[in-house]
C-alpha cells in the first residue's frame, strides 16, 4: 500500500513538472499553425525523454553517482568541459526564459509592474529553494503544476474533430509550408528532450538516495509520469488547433494559451491555467538553476547537494544563487521571454548531442553499472534517438534562420 | 583495489576521478598526475595535482582553464588510502590543503540566514 | 592601397544607399507578415473582449493581456507608417484602429456593453486585415 502511494505521488509530481515554458510556447504555436498535424512529434519526444531518463535513473541507482559526475571520468577533461560549457549556457538561457515566464504570469494575475515581478519572482524562488528540502521542492511544484490538467479538460470541451486528432498521431508531411513544419518538428523535440531535466533527475536520484531496489518503482514512475505529462502537451496543441487556427491567431504571448483555457472553460479555466503555468514554469526555473549548479560542482569535484546545509556545500549553493541572479539579469534587460524561450530551445537542440552522448556512454559502462548496464533494447532505442538528435542538432539553426523563427 | 595492489591503468583508473577525504567530503578531482622514474623505465605516481594550473597538460581547453587559475595543490601519492570508483585519501581535506574553495565560499555563505 | 579605396568607397556608398533606400518601402512579403500580424492581434483581442463581455474573464487578465496586444499593434502601426505604399498606409490605419480598440478594452473594466462593441469591431478589423493581405 505504501509503495502504491509512493508511486502515485511520484507520478503526480512528474506530470505536474512535465511542462515548462518551452513546451507551452512550442506546443501552442504548433497547434495554431498546423492544427493536429504535429501530435506525433510529441509522442516521439516523450519516448525519447523516458528512455534517457530511465538511463540516468539507473546510472544513479547502480553507481550511486549522478550521470554528470561521471562524465569527466568517462570522456576526459576536454570533452567533459565542452559538455559543461554547452550545458551551462543552455541552462542559463532556459532559466532566464522560465523566470521571465514567472514574471509574466504574475503580471497576468496581479497587474503589478513587470520588472518588479521579476525581482519578486526570483526572490520567491530563491527563498523557496533555500528553505525547502529537496523532496518538498519536487512535490510543491509538481502538485500545483497539476492545475495544468485544466488544458486536458479544455481540449475535450472544445470538441475537436477526433478523427483529425487521431490522424495527427500518424507521422506525415504537412499540407502547409514544409520548412516551417520542420522547424516545429525540431522545436517540439527540443522542448521535450531537455538535458537539464535528465541531469536534474539523475542528481535528484542521488539526493533521494536511490538504491537498486528502488529502481523498479522509479522506472514505473518516470514512464507513467512522463507519459501522462505528454497528455498536457497534446492538450495544449489541441486547444490551440481548435480555438486559434481557424481565427488566424498566432500565439505570441504567454497569456494566449491561458486565453484558450478561458475561452473553453471561463474564469475558472483561466485561473487554473495561470496558476498551473506559474508553478510549472517556476519549478522549471528551479530545476535549471540547480541543474547548472549540479553540473559545475560535479565537474570540478566540489561538495554538492541540497541534502547538505548550504554551508556544507557552499560553492554549490553559491552556484545556483548566481545562476538565478544572472538569469534574472538577462530578463531584466527587457527581452521578450517568449523570444528568449525560442532561442533557448533551439540552442538546446544544437547542444543535444554533446549533452546526451555522455549519458549513453556512461549507462553502457560496466565499470559503473555492473550488470545493470544498458540491455540491447535500451541501446537500440538510445542509439536511434541519438541519430535523430544529431539530425535535428544540425538542422536547428538553419531552419530557425530560413523560417525567421517559425514565421515563414 | 588498494594502492598496494600493484599496477593499474593510470589513464582510466585514477585520472579525473573524484577525490574524497577521510571524512567522506568531496575535495576535487584528480586533475593531473606527476610521475617519477620515467627515465628508469619504472614510472610511478609521485603526486596528484588538483586544481589551478594542473589543467595545463589536459588539452587546449585545459590550457585555457589553467591560464585563468592559480597554482595547483600537490598531494603526495602516499596520502592515497584506496582507489575504487573514487580516490579515497587518508587524511582530511583541510590537512591536505584541498577543498579550500569550499572553505572560502563557506565563510561567505555562513553570513546568510539559515545556512 | 589607393586602388582598394577607389573600389571600397563607392561600394560602401552604394550599399549605404541601398540600405537606407530599402528601409523606406516595405516589400510585399514584409507587408503580408504585418497584415497577418494585425489580423492575429485583432482576432485575439476580439476573443478576449467577447469573453470579458460574458463575464468569463478576470478584469486584471483582460487589462494586462489587452495591453500586450495593444503594444504589439502599435508597434506594427509605427512600422507601417513608414511603409511608403498606399497599401501600407491602409494597413496602418487598420493597425491604428486595432490599437485604439485594444487600449479601450484594457480600460473597459466591467463595462460589458463596451466590451461587446469592441469584440465586434475587432472582428471587423481582423477581417479587414485579412482582405488586405489577400489583395497583396
Amino acid at each position: 500500500m505504501k509503495q502504491f502511494l509512493q508511486i502515485a505521488l511520484g507520478i503526480l509530481s512528474a506530470i505536474g513538472g512535465f511542462v515548462d515554458i518551452g513546451d507551452l510556447v512550442f506546443n501552442t504555436q504548433a497547434g495554431a499553425t498546423f492544427g493536429f498535424e504535429l501530435l506525433w512529434v510529441v509522442v516521439i519526444g516523450v519516448i525519447g525523454i523516458i528512455v534517457y531518463s530511465e538511463m540516468c535513473g539507473r546510472v544513479a541507482a547502480a553507481s550511486k553517482r549522478p550521470v554528470f559526475d561521471l562524465v569527466r571520468e568517462r570522456v576526459g577533461f576536454g570533452a567533459g568541459l565542452s559538455t559543461l560549457i554547452a550545458s551551462e549556457v543552455v541552462n542559463l538561457l532556459t532559466c532566464a526564459a522560465e523566470i521571465g515566464g514567472v514574471a509574466i504570469v504574475l503580471q497576468l494575475l496581479s497587474g503589478l509592474p513587470y520588472r518588479f515581478l521579476i525581482l519578486l519572482g526570483v526572490i520567491g524562488l530563491v527563498v523557496i529553494s533555500w528553505v525547502l528540502p529537496f523532496e518538498w521542492l519536487e512535490r510543491l511544484f509538481g502538485y500545483v503544476g497539476l492545475c495544468l490538467l485544466v488544458f486536458a479538460v479544455a481540449a475535450i470541451k472544445v470538441h475537436p474533430h477526433w478523427g483529425g486528432v487521431a490522424h495527427g498521431f500518424v507521422p506525415g508531411v504537412s499540407s502547409g509550408n514544409r520548412l516551417v513544419y520542420m522547424y516545429f518538428v525540431v522545436g517540439l523535440l527540443g522542448a521535450a528532450l531537455t538535458p537539464y531535466e535528465v541531469y536534474f533527475y539523475s542528481s535528484g536520484a542521488v539526493e533521494d538516495a536511490w538504491g537498486l531496489k528502488d529502481l523498479r518503482i522509479n522506472k514505473i514512475t518516470s514512464i507513467i509520469g512522463y507519459g501522462l505529462g505528454a497528455f498536457l502537451s497534446f492538450s495544449l496543441m489541441i486547444v490551440a488547433a481548435v480555438l486559434f487556427l481557424p481565427r488566424g491567431i498566432d500565439p505570441q504571448f504567454l497569456g494566449t494559451p491561458a486565453l484558450g483555457a478561458e475561452a473553453a472553460l471561463g474564469k475558472i479555466g483561466l485561473v487554473l491555467a495561470l496558476v498551473g503555468i506559474l508553478f510549472a514554469v517556476g519549478g522549471a526555473a528551479i530545476e535549471t538553476s540547480f541543474s547548472g549548479a549540479y553540473n559545475l560542482a560535479q565537474f570540478f569535484g566540489w561538495q554538492w547537494g541540497k541534502r547538505h546545509r548550504p554551508s556544507g556545500a557552499p560553492r554549490f549553493a553559491l552556484s545556483w544563487l548566481v545562476m538565478f541572479v544572472l538569469a534574472a539579469g538577462i530578463v531584466m534587460t527587457g527581452y521578450d521571454p517568449v523570444k528568449i524561450t525560442e532561442y533557448s530551445v533551439i540552442f538546446s537542440v544544437v547542444a543535444l548531442p554533446l549533452t546526451f552522448l555522455p549519458i549513453l556512454l556512461v549507462a553502457n559502462d560496466p565499470a559503473y553499472m555492473g550488470s545493470n548496464r544498458n540491455g540491447r533494447f535500451s541501446n537500440v532505442i538510445g542509439i536511434v534517438y541519438f541519430v535523430l538528435i544529431l539530425a535535428i542538432a544540425v538542422s536547428a539553426i538553419p531552419l530557425m534562420i530560413l523560417t525567421n523563427g517559425g514565421q515563414g | 583495489m588498494t594502492v598496494s595492489d600493484g599496477e593499474f591503468d593510470l589513464g582510466l583508473g585514477v585520472l579525473d576521478h573524484q577525490l574524497v577525504d577521510r571524512d567522506g567530503r568531496n575535495c576535487g578531482k584528480v586533475d593531473d598526475l606527476e610521475l617519477t622514474g620515467l627515465s628508469d623505465g619504472e614510472p610511478e605516481v609521485a603526486f596528484i595535482l588538483v586544481g589551478g594550473n594542473a589543467w595545463r597538460g589536459r588539452g587546449v581547453l585545459g590550457r585555457l582553464a589553467a591560464a585563468l587559475s592559480g597554482n595547483a595543490v600537490r598531494v603526495p601519492w602516499s596520502e592515497v588510502d584506496e582507489v575504487s570508483s573514487v580516490v579515497k585519501l587518508k587524511r582530511s581535506a583541510q590537512e591536505l590543503r584541498l577543498g579550500r574553495g569550499d572553505d572560502r565560499a563557506a565563510r561567505l555563505v555562513r553570513r546568510l540566514p539559515g545556512a | 592601397m589607393r586602388l582598394i579605396a577607389r573600389i571600397a568607397i563607392p561600394l560602401a556608398a552604394l550599399l549605404l544607399l541601398v540600405a537606407c533606400g530599402g528601409q523606406g518601402t516595405l516589400g510585399k512579403k514584409a507587408l503580408s507578415q504585418e497584415a497577418k500580424g494585425i489580423q492575429s492581434l485583432a482576432a485575439e483581442g476580439s476573443l478576449l473582449a467577447g469573453d470579458a463581455a460574458r463575464g468569463r474573464s478576470t478584469t486584471v487578465f483582460t487589462r494586462v493581456h489587452a495591453r500586450f496586444l495593444r503594444d504589439a499593434a502599435r508597434k506594427s502601426a509605427a512600422t507601417l507608417e513608414h511603409g511608403g505604399t498606399s497599401k501600407a498606409q491602409r494597413l496602418g490605419r487598420v493597425a491604428d484602429r486595432v490599437g485604439n480598440d485594444l487600449e479601450r478594452l484594457s480600460r473597459s473594466g466591467s463595462d460589458r456593453e463596451l466590451q461587446r462593441l469592441l469584440e465586434h469591431d475587432l472582428a471587423l478589423a481582423s477581417a479587414a486585415a485579412k482582405r488586405l493581405d489577400k489583395s497583396l
